[in-house]
Parts: C-alpha cells; sequence; structure tokens
C-alpha cells in the first residue's frame, strides 16, 4: 500500500462554459477510512467523483489515486479504483452470471480465475439465488448489488461510490450499508456520495460537505452534530392533543420561539436560548395559552439540521468558506480552446 | 476479498459455477461474447433468420412451377438474391444504429472503458457480432444455393463471388452503422444510416426488377478487362470506409486521454499514398485514380476540420519524446481541428500529387473537378470556423453545409439556364462547386461571341485561387491557435512523466 492517501484533492477545479461545476476543493482520504461525500444535487459531487474515476478531467488542479496522477496515469488509476456510478443501464437478454463474466472477462480474467472472481462477488453481493436472472429484470436494490459486484471483481484498493443508495428499499438500504462496513473492515477506501445524512453519519468515518462546487466541512459526523448551532438555541420536540397545527400557530405569535419543522402531533421548535430555566418559562406559556402538551423533550442536533444550519450560515455570509490554497502548481491546466 | 467475512457462514455451501460459463472461448472478445450472447437470444435475428428461410422456402417453391423451365435458374437466382440481399446490406446493419448509443446513453460506456478493454475492442464487437450474425445467414442460404445449382446454367464462380461482395457490402454498411451510432447528432446516428438503408434497399429491388442481376453476375466473371482492378478499388475502398467509420466511433466512445486520430490521420495519408503509386505503377488513367483519390480524401478531411479539442498530457508527451521532430509532427497528428486543418493542407497536397504522378491527361474538365471538389470538402470548414462558438455539432454542421452548398449550386445552375444569363455564375465562382460548371458557361459564352474553342485554364486558375484562399483561411485559424497546443506541451514537459 502506498504511503501517500488513497485519494487526495487539491485546489480542484472544474468550468463547464460559464458553471463552476467544482471550485477550488481540496481534502485527503486516508487509505481503509469511509468518507461520506454530502452536498446538494449540482453541488460538483458527480463531477468530483467522474475526475477521481478518470472519467472527467479538470479544468485546473490535482487529483491523485494512492499517489497516481489520474490525469497523467488514467490507465493505473484504473486498476486501482471500482466505480458505481449513480444510474446505470443493464443489459437485454443477459443474466446476472453473464453480465459479471463479460465485465471478469473485460477485466482480463480467464479461465479458472474468471469463474472464480465470478463466484466470489456473486456470493459476497449475495447474488448466486439470481445468477440466471435477466439483469434487466432486476429490482434497484438487486441492480445496486450487481453493480457493487461488477465494482469488485478486479479487487479495487479504493471505490467510489454515487449515490448507491438513491431509490433503495429500506431493506436493501440496510444490505448495502452492511456490504460497505464489511468492505471498509477488509481496509478497502470507500468514497461514497449520498443524500441521506443519517445513514452516511452512521458509515462514515469521516464527511465531506460540499456546496457551490466547495467544501464547506471535512471532519466526522459528531463534530459537525455538536457544532455550534448558528441560532445559539436549543432544540424541543413538541408534541399536543388536538389539531397538531396549534403548535405552529403558538410559535407565529410568541417571539423567541421558531418552528423548525411540523410534526404529525406537533412539531419541533428551537428555543432561543440554551437556559433550561427558559424552556421550563415557554412551556408553562404554553400550557397556559390552552395547548394540551402531552410531550414535551429536548432534542439533539441530527445531521440534516447541522447541514441546512451551515448552509444558512454561508447564504447570509456568516460562515467563512475556506479559503483555497493559492495556486500550486497544477498538474494539469488546459487552455481555453474554441472547439 | 475474503468471503467469510462478507456474510454469516451460509448454512449450505452455494452452488458452483463450474462448468457454467464455458459457452464461449476465453480468446474470443468481451465484448463479442456480450453481444453474441444477447445478439443470438434477440428478437430481431431470430426473426430475419426465420423469415429468411420461411420466405426462400416459400417463394422458391412457386418461383419454379410457375417459372418456364428454361429460365428456372434465373427465377431462383433472383430470388435468393433479392431476400438475401435485403437481409444481410439492409436489415442486418441497420441493427447497428443504437449499438453504441444505446451504451452511452445507459453509462455503461464509462463502466467499459474502466476495465482493460481498449475503445476498439469494444466498437470491434459490436461490429463482429452483427457480421457473424450475417454469415449465419450466409450459412443459411447454402441449402437453396445447391438447390439452383441443379437447375442448371449457373455461373458458379460469379455467383459465390457476387454473394461475398453482399456480404462484405454489409460488413461496411455495418461499419457505418455502427462507427455512427456513437455520435450525439441524431441525423448522423438515425437519419443517414436509414436514408443509406432506404437507398439499397430501391438499389436491391431496382436491380432485380430491371433484370441487371445477370449483367452484375456477368461482371463477377471477371472476364471483362479491367474489371478486376475494378473490383480491387471497390473492395480497398469499401475497407477503408468500413475501417474509417469503426475508427470515428471510437475516437467518440474512448476517453478523452487517449488519442484515436493521430494513427487515423496517418492511415488516411498512407492509403493516399499507396493509392497515389498503385495508380502510377498501373498507368491508370487520371480519370479513375483521381476521383478515389477525392474519395478517400473526403471523410478524412471532415472529420479533421470538425474535431473537438482535448489535448491532455497523456496525448502529447508521446509526440514530445521526439523533441523538435516530435513537436513538428504533433502540429500535423495532435487530435483537434487545429492540427486537423493542418492535416487537411498536407492531404491535400499529397493527393493532388498523386494525381500529377500518375498518367497524365489533357482534360482540364477532370483538373477542374477534382481541385473543385478538394474546395468544395475544404468550404464548409471555413463556413464552421466562422461560426464555430454557436456550433454543438460540428460534424453534423460541417455535413449540412456541405448540403447545402451542393443544394445552391443546383439553384444557381437552374437559374441560369432558365433565364439563360450565363455570365451570372461567375459572380458565384467562390462557392466550389459551382466551378463544375463553368467550363460549360465559358463554352456557351464562346458559342455567342468568340470564334474557336474556348481557354478552361482561366476557370482551373479561379479553382486553384479558391481553394487555396480557404486553405490559407484555416491554417490561418490553426496557427492562431499555436500557442494554445505550446502551453499544454510546456505544461507536460514541467510535470513528471511516471508515477511516484
Amino acid at each position: 500500500m502506498s504511503a501517500a492517501p488513497a485519494i487526495k484533492v487539491h485546489n480542484l477545479y472544474r468550468y463547464f462554459g460559464q458553471l463552476k461545476a467544482v471550485n477550488g476543493i481540496s481534502f485527503e482520504i486516508p487509505h481503509g477510512s469511509v468518507c461520506g461525500f454530502v452536498g446538494a444535487n449540482g453541488a460538483g459531487k458527480t463531477t468530483t467523483m467522474r475526475i477521481l474515476a478518470s472519467l472527467d478531467y479538470p479544468t485546473m488542479g490535482v487529483a491523485e489515486i494512492c499517489g497516481i496522477n489520474v490525469v497523467h496515469h488514467p490507465e493505473e488509476v484504473r486498476r486501482l479504483i471500482g466505480w458505481m456510478p449513480d444510474h446505470f443501464g443493464n443489459y437485454e437478454h443477459m443474466t446476472v452470471v453473464e453480465y459479471l463474466d463479460f465485465y471478469a472477462r473485460a477485466f482480463g480474467y480467464s479461465g479458472k480465475e474468471r469463474k472464480t472472481r465470478v463466484q466470489e462477488v456473486m456470493e459476497f453481493t449475495d447474488l448466486i439465488p439470481l445468477a440466471d436472472r435477466f439483469s434487466n429484470k432486476l429490482s434497484k436494490g438487486m441492480t445496486q448489488r450487481l453493480c457493487l459486484g461488477r465494482a469488485l471483481l478486479h479487487d479495487p484498493q479504493v471505490l467510489i461510490m454515487d449515490e448507491p443508495a438513491a431509490g433503495l428499499d429500506p431493506k436493501a438500504r440496510v444490505e448495502l450499508k452492511h456490504l460497505i462496513r464489511v468492505l471498509a473492515q477488509e481496509g478497502k477506501t470507500i468514497f461514497i456520495s449520498s443524500h441521506i445524512l443519517s445513514e452516511l453519519g452512521e458509515m462514515c468515518d469521516s464527511l465531506l460537505f460540499v456546496n457551490g462546487g466547495r467544501i464547506v466541512h471535512h471532519g466526522d459526523a459528531e463534530t459537525l452534530r455538536q457544532g455550534t448551532d448558528s441560532h445559539g438555541g436549543m432544540l424541543y420536540d413538541v408534541q399536543v392533543l388536538g389539531d397538531p397545527a396549534a403548535v405552529s400557530d403558538w410559535c407565529v405569535i410568541n417571539p423567541h420561539v421558531e418552528l423548525v419543522e411540523s410534526r404529525k402531533a406537533g412539531g419541533r421548535i428551537r428555543i432561543e436560548s440554551t437556559d433550561p430555566a427558559r424552556a421550563a418559562e415557554i412551556l408553562a406559556r404554553m400550557v397556559k395559552d390552552g395547548l394540551k402538551i402531552t410531550e414535551f423533550h429536548k432534542e439533539q442536533r441530527n445531521l440534516e439540521d447541522a447541514f441546512i444550519d451551515m448552509l444558512g450560515r454561508i447564504d447570509r455570509g456568516e460562515g467563512a468558506l475556506p479559503t483555497p490554497v493559492k495556486k500550486p502548481e497544477p498538474a494539469f491546466t488546459p487552455p481555453e480552446f474554441p472547439n | 476479498m475474503s468471503t467469510a467475512a462478507a456474510t454469516p457462514a451460509p448454512p449450505v455451501k452455494p452452488p458452483s459455477l463450474a462448468g457454467t460459463l464455458d459457452d464461449f472461448s476465453d480468446r474470443l472478445s468481451p465484448m463479442l461474447v456480450k453481444e453474441l450472447r444477447q445478439g443470438l437470444r434477440g428478437k430481431t435475428f431470430v426473426i430475419v433468420f426465420l423469415t429468411l428461410q420461411a420466405l426462400l422456402t416459400f417463394v422458391l417453391l412457386i418461383a419454379v412451377s410457375a417459372a418456364p423451365s428454361t429460365d428456372a435458374g434465373h427465377v431462383v437466382s433472383s430470388v435468393i438474391f433479392f431476400f438475401y440481399s435485403l437481409a444481410v446490406l439492409v436489415v442486418q446493419p441497420l441493427r447497428g444504429i443504437g449499438s453504441l448509443h444505446h451504451e452511452i446513453r445507459g453509462n455503461t460506456i464509462d463502466l467499459m472503458v474502466l476495465t482493460r478493454m481498449s475503445s476498439w475492442r469494444i466498437a470491434l464487437g459490436k461490429w463482429v457480432a452483427i457480421v457473424s450474425q450475417s454469415g449465419l445467414l450466409l450459412a443459411a442460404i447454402a441449402p437453396y444455393l445447391i438447390l439452383r445449382y441443379f437447375f442448371g446454367r449457373m455461373e458458379l464462380f460469379a455467383e459465390l463471388l457476387l454473394l461475398a461482395l453482399i456480404f462484405a457490402g454489409s460488413a461496411v454498411f455495418t461499419a457505418i452503422t455502427v462507427g455512427l451510432s456513437a455520435m450525439p447528432s441524431i441525423f448522423l446516428r438515425g437519419l443517414l444510416p436509414l436514408f443509406l438503408g432506404v437507398f439499397l434497399a430501391w438499389g436491391i429491388c431496382a436491380v432485380l426488377t430491371e433484370g441487371e442481376l445477370k449483367e452484375m453476375i456477368g461482371f463477377c466473371t471477371l472476364q471483362d478487362p479491367g474489371s478486376a482492378w475494378a473490383l480491387l478499388a471497390g473492395v480497398l475502398t469499401a475497407a477503408y470506409a468500413a475501417w474509417l467509420a469503426l475508427a470515428l466511433g471510437v475516437s467518440a466512445i474512448a476517453p478523452r486521454a487517449e488519442n484515436h486520430s493521430s494513427i487515423r490521420r496517418l492511415i488516411s495519408l498512407a492509403a493516399v499514398v499507396l493509392l497515389g503509386l498503385l495508380g502510377m505503377a498501373g498507368k491508370f488513367d487520371r480519370e479513375a485514380t483521381g476521383p478515389l483519390l477525392v474519395l478517400f480524401c473526403a471523410p478524412a478531411v471532415a472529420i479533421a476540420l470538425t474535431e473537438p479539442l482535448t489535448l491532455m498530457p497523456p496525448i502529447v508527451r508521446p509526440f514530445l519524446r521526439y523533441g523538435l521532430v516530435g513537436r513538428l509532427a504533433g502540429r500535423i497528428l495532435y487530435p483537434g481541428w487545429i492540427s486537423g486543418a493542418v492535416f487537411s493542407a498536407v492531404l491535400v497536397v499529397v493527393a493532388i500529387g498523386a494525381v500529377l504522378i500518375g498518367k497524365d491527361s489533357a482534360d482540364e474538365r477532370l483538373h477542374i473537378s477534382l481541385v473543385a471538389a478538394l474546395g468544395t470538402l475544404l468550404f464548409p470548414g471555413v463556413v464552421l470556423r466562422l461560426f464555430s462558438r454557436k456550433v454543438q455539432n460540428p460534424l453534423p454542421f460541417y455535413i449540412f453545409i456541405l448540403v447545402v452548398t451542393l443544394a445552391i449550386t443546383v439553384g444557381i445552375m437552374i437559374a441560369a439556364i432558365q433565364t439563360d444569363n450565363h455570365p451570372f455564375v461567375w459572380y458565384f465562382s467562390w462557392i466550389p462547386p459551382v466551378q463544375v460548371f463553368l467550363p460549360d458557361v465559358l463554352r456557351d459564352q464562346a458559342g455567342h461571341s468568340a470564334t474557336g474553342p474556348p481557354d478552361y485554364s482561366l476557370v482551373l486558375k479561379v479553382a486553384i485561387g479558391t481553394a487555396a484562399g480557404y486553405l490559407a483561411i484555416l491554417l490561418a485559424y490553426a496557427f492562431r491557435n499555436f500557442p494554445a497546443i505550446r502551453e499544454v506541451e510546456e505544461e507536460t514537459t514541467n510535470t513528471p512523466v511516471g508515477p511516484p
């Protein structure tokens, strides 16, 4: 294993005409870790991942896999990575086992070794019972397992997975999560993007938040969760008897209390103070105003809250984005060509 | 990867794959294996195969019973050639229309290029799979050929040769559909092959209904002087066209860091030189070699002038190893229209040289037509440069301009004939295809006002002048962008060669 980090991105830019899809991001992911890549649609996740998979090229900057530059040595990089795209078409008239056999042949396996590899990944992804099913007749969950199996055929060191859990039912999600944890235990580096923050929080050693093509946070889930709430308050779950809209109506006419999220039996509110006495005072006022409170308890900030809070701060210009490093010696800076 | 760690120990050992997946040898290309597995299960092939068999059996029986006994053999031949040609020359190649496009649309091209499979193997696998299925159709008509033999008066060699040529034609058309299927433009990918398919189907019907099959079989006896050479030239041109179409598809699906342009350009150059040398050795007339050379140049120039630019260190590095010579070669062979313009200039000069070293010809009209044809190839390139920033798909735009230019030429000539105002055609002499008709204009003018034969050298000078002018404009655009190429070369020189 190389001494260099499994993934290194330094001052990476990718422009599509006027659109700055990736706008000077830098990060490193050590070997054997699972890193979640989080951001809204169009934040630059897929573009960054495609550059790392040597399927796209940067406008400027450096991207390396195990110390190998993806622009200069794409062939070497391709041997080290397994790529799971966010969507891909399956083939007609081709069974699951034939699908994997095709890719095993394409990766250069032959004879007994080819069959052994196919057998191993089918067992790992639990595809043996589906071996003779046509690959285009699989459910989304089975298709993702098939895609993971294909990505693992050549036993890559680094797995790059773009939204692998998108569209999966809860059972398939749990299965996928399990497979990813097992791969991490085996020492593979996994770089995974997703919208489902809670799942990434459980699965990943670190989280990388990207917004507008720039990294806005890199750290573990707990650090992010415990980070300072920009509103400087506490969150409470309030449940009432009767119309749940009573909570939101009450919040509208009461200062220093804000409805964060409507819920089935009430809502989630933010009280602009961390003082428990203030919370008691608010509760008393609610009861006095006729709300039939059945539940009132403090809630931890979850990853979604932290992420939205962070984006809000950035939008308000309060949060300082990490400043990109001054232009390093770029591995490649293609000039603007007229096509 | 240890299987044991992945799942809890299963109570029963999962079934082994031993004995399965042996249907195709490891020696075969993975792509071919995939395509054959899919293709042989596909409905289209099965329907074509069974329909061909059923129709041949049914129609043969009717034809034999209905036809006079002396001509029964020819009727049988017609039936065999008709259905075989339709199936192999039209239906089978058109199956290639979506082949690479489906892979691109389904994101599966990305998955394939990340394996060890090269872009050429992907495209070739697609092509070979369809061609081998066409081969199965050829094998399937063998029993009918035996039946045909017993009807007598069969030109065995000629008819077998014709069948082989139809098969070769199918392979070429399949290469064109497969190669073009990687193009983003629906016009190139779908409409153009469909148009060719309809044209071929019409041709097949025309040949068989107008009794030209006997003439074609007669040609395939190779008894006529020059027929063997004509056949060889046709086969070489077809092979070149097939290779070029596939190479175009390969360039479209290859990762940007791969360079497929340089070899394509070198082979085009070599083909033109080879054709010129063959023409010289065989002392062929310029009337034969000239148009053939233009035909060889046309696709190479069109592709070179419309190629998108993505110069990257992995592409530039092999050239830089040869120092100044490599950099100079790069100005002709790097992918992209900048070097494509320089390459086009070189190719045009080589083609003119190849025409000139051949058997001399006093036919000035031929020379005018050849130069005008070369100018016609360059003209859309110049228009493309003028509108380059607004053009999304350069190659379809180039073809569109070419078609519009030809249509304008036809319009001008119709207007000239109808108004009997021939001199006004000279105002459009900057449009290269118009130059082909200028000798007629001159002749008519001479007929009206002068004695003696008209001097065509003026038209030739105009043709040479405009072609040279267009070439100069393209080269000026190219030279203006050379600093950008130099920038990539400098960056490549300043970065480490191997992985750390």
